[in-house]
């Protein structure tokens, strides 16, 4: 009964805790201006982090190392270095995304200028990094992230879900746009999906809370059932903009935008538990991201790390956590356009998703890190189809960036 | 879950697997800096905003800055009709108006800037300029009537901006 009870959580929680604020900018914006036609690439980005992050999850809890750990070691300490300076670059932009957002969503539930609460939401990242448990931490804000569900009741109430789902087969961009930013979007969304640094978490999490074997349920479960029912909340914000903003020609610059379908449909209730989801699942987020660079840099260097033991004893990590946090809330001070550091970090992270996951690929196939627990011939195919898909995606990123300017 | 106090140290004896090192050639420059300097640069080339050097290109973007208007203006007015529905909260839909307006701001200075190439493009840019004028002043007054809590002057305003709307949807297709 307890284990059924831990499964549920974790489920719940993993629902919740998959979407941040590069889920909510990417989706909306895609809805608006692609409509349903790019649905299928939440598909291929939820099946690609259900498969990695079940391998991470895997690699962790049988080995007892977390993933940087393993692409160190795969990849040579040099060619480890730019993985790290690559990850920790993108990984700083969307700490400072998921700040700004944090600061963006009490700025619409306040009207109170969202600079001014940026310092706050730094600090209480920081807090609570320092002072709640991890387990407590990240099943929280997971759960109480559930509440953008919200979005799921905005467009089955708006009655267009058959609409949406006819939409969803049209795999082709709308007239008013190019194959270029069809693809440029489409690498965005896949960026959003598959951000590295849920696995990077996703990992050092097992590790933290000390799994073993016996908790490969938990960690299938978790990813199987949670992620792809996160991916319902993701298609639910990109329907919703499909069907309201597209076709009054509203394309989405502003985190204010996203909320529009809820509180057309569903009135003020239904926006204050979008708001209120929102915040849950952006600062989740942000603690998230900011744990992952302390332990990236802890990992790589092969400093102690992590919230298990007292912070005096992982001291450097607490310290990167920390400068990494005030610089990100610095940068998001500078007035940087937050909606365009988010865009960028997602784009930016589905250029570098190869060299996250060829080394967990590699590493979950090698019986002296995972003894009878290597991947099964299914998981290699369908693992390295992603991995050729994800080379191309990589390859193509820069370029289709500077063509579309962006997606302008 | 029990305290794993030790299982995260990537090193000592409770290692299950030893560490192996796989060796790197390669220049610690070439494989370091220029990417980083790649994921750095990519956008700030992405983010330029070219000169348009012809009159097709002028009008072009002429085309595409009504058409970015055209959303601004009708966030102000999906805005407008969530507060005449009461459907919306008044922070909420006064910083949703607020961020329209910066945005509609951020499009007349940014096509202003741009300059035009010949003398038919001049009357291109009247044309426009006023369109773009009316949409930020509709929205700048929905911004002052919704910081004043003074929602029935919102929907007032965003009844006035569907003509501006409608104006500048024709005229990004017509230029298209």
């Amino acid at each position: 009964m307890k284990k059924l009870l831990e499964i549920t959580l974790g489920i719940l929680t993993a629902i919740g805790g998959f979407v941040d604020i590069g889920d909510l900018v990417a989706n909306a914006e895609t809805g608006a201006r692609f409509r349903m036609s790019l649905a299928w690439v939440v598909v291929v980005g939820v099946i690609g982090i259900v498969l990695y992050a079940e391998m991470a999850g895997r690699i962790a809890t049988i080995s007892k190392r977390p993933v940087f750990d393993v692409i160190r070691e795969r990849l040579g300490p040099r060619l480890g270095l730019v993985n790290l300076v690559a990850s920790f670059f993108i990984n700083f932009l969307t700490v400072t995304a998921e700040i700004a957002g944090v600061a963006l969503v009490l700025e619409l539930a306040s009207n109170v200028n969202y600079l001014l609460w940026i310092p706050l939401v730094a600090l209480m990242v920081w807090m609570v990094i320092w002072r709640v448990r991890f387990s407590a931490m990240e099943k929280i804000y997971g759960f109480l992230g559930l509440a953008l569900a919200v979005a799921v009741v905005a467009v089955w109430k708006s009655g267009q879900t058959h609409a949406l789902l006819v939409q969803a087969t049209h795999l082709h961009p709308p007239a008013t746009e190019s194959w270029p930013r069809y693809f440029y979007f489409a690498i965005a969304l896949l960026g959003a999906a598959m951000t590295p640094y849920e696995v990077f978490f996703f990992s050092s999490g097992a590790v933290e809370e000390g799994w073993t074997p016996s908790d490969l349920m938990v960690n299938r479960m978790n990813v199987y059932i949670g992620f792809p029912l996160g991916g319902i909340l993701s298609l639910a914000i990109m329907g919703g903009a499909a069907w309201l903003l597209a076709p009054r020609g509203i394309s989405v610059d502003h985190l204010s935008q996203v909320a529009l379908p809820v509180s057309h449909v569903l009135g003020k209730i239904g926006l204050v538990v979008f708001l209120f989801g929102m915040f849950m699942a952006i600062f989740g987020a942000a603690l998230e991201t900011a744990l992952s660079a302390g332990y990236a840099v802890g990992q790589y260097f092969g400093w102690q790390w992590g919230k298990f033991v007292r912070p005096v004893e992982a001291s450097r990590f607490h310290l990167v956590v920390l400068l990494t946090i005030i610089l990100a809330a610095a940068l998001a001070l500078t007035t940087v356009d937050p909606i365009k550091v988010t865009e960028y970090s997602i784009v930016l992270a589905a250029a570098a998703l190869p060299l996250t996951y060829f080394p967990i690929l590699v590493v979950a196939n090698d019986p002296d890190y995972m003894g009878d627990k290597t991947n099964s011939k299914f998981s290699n195919a369908l693992a390295f189809i992603y991995l050729l898909l994800l080379i191309a995606v990589s390859v193509a990123t820069i370029p289709l960036m500077i063509v579309t300017k962006a997606g302008a | 879950m029990s305290n794993p106090k030790g299982m995260g140290r990537p090193t000592g004896p409770e290692l299950l697997i030893p560490r192996r090192r796989v060796p790197a050639r390669v220049h610690g420059y070439d494989i370091v800096v220029r990417p980083l300097l790649a994921l750095i640069l990519a956008p700030l080339l992405a983010a330029c905003v070219g000169p348009a050097r012809w009159p097709s290109a002028y009008e072009g973007k002429a085309g595409a800055t009504a058409d970015q208007m055209v959303s601004a203006v009708e966030t102000g007015r999906l805005a407008s009709e969530i507060a005449a529905a009461k459907k919306g909260l008044a922070p909420y839909l006064s910083v949703t108006i607020a961020d329209a307006e910066q945005a509609a701001t951020s499009i007349q200075g940014a096509f202003d800037s741009i300059q035009p190439p010949d003398r038919h493009s001049d009357a291109l840019r009247d044309q426009l300029d006023a369109l773009l004028a009316q949409a930020v002043s509709g929205l700048s007054d929905m911004r002052i009537a919704a910081r004043r809590g003074e929602f029935a002057a919102v929907e007032r305003v965003g009844r006035s901006l569907r003509s501006v709307s409608e104006k500048l949807d024709g005229f990004a297709q017509q230029h298209a």
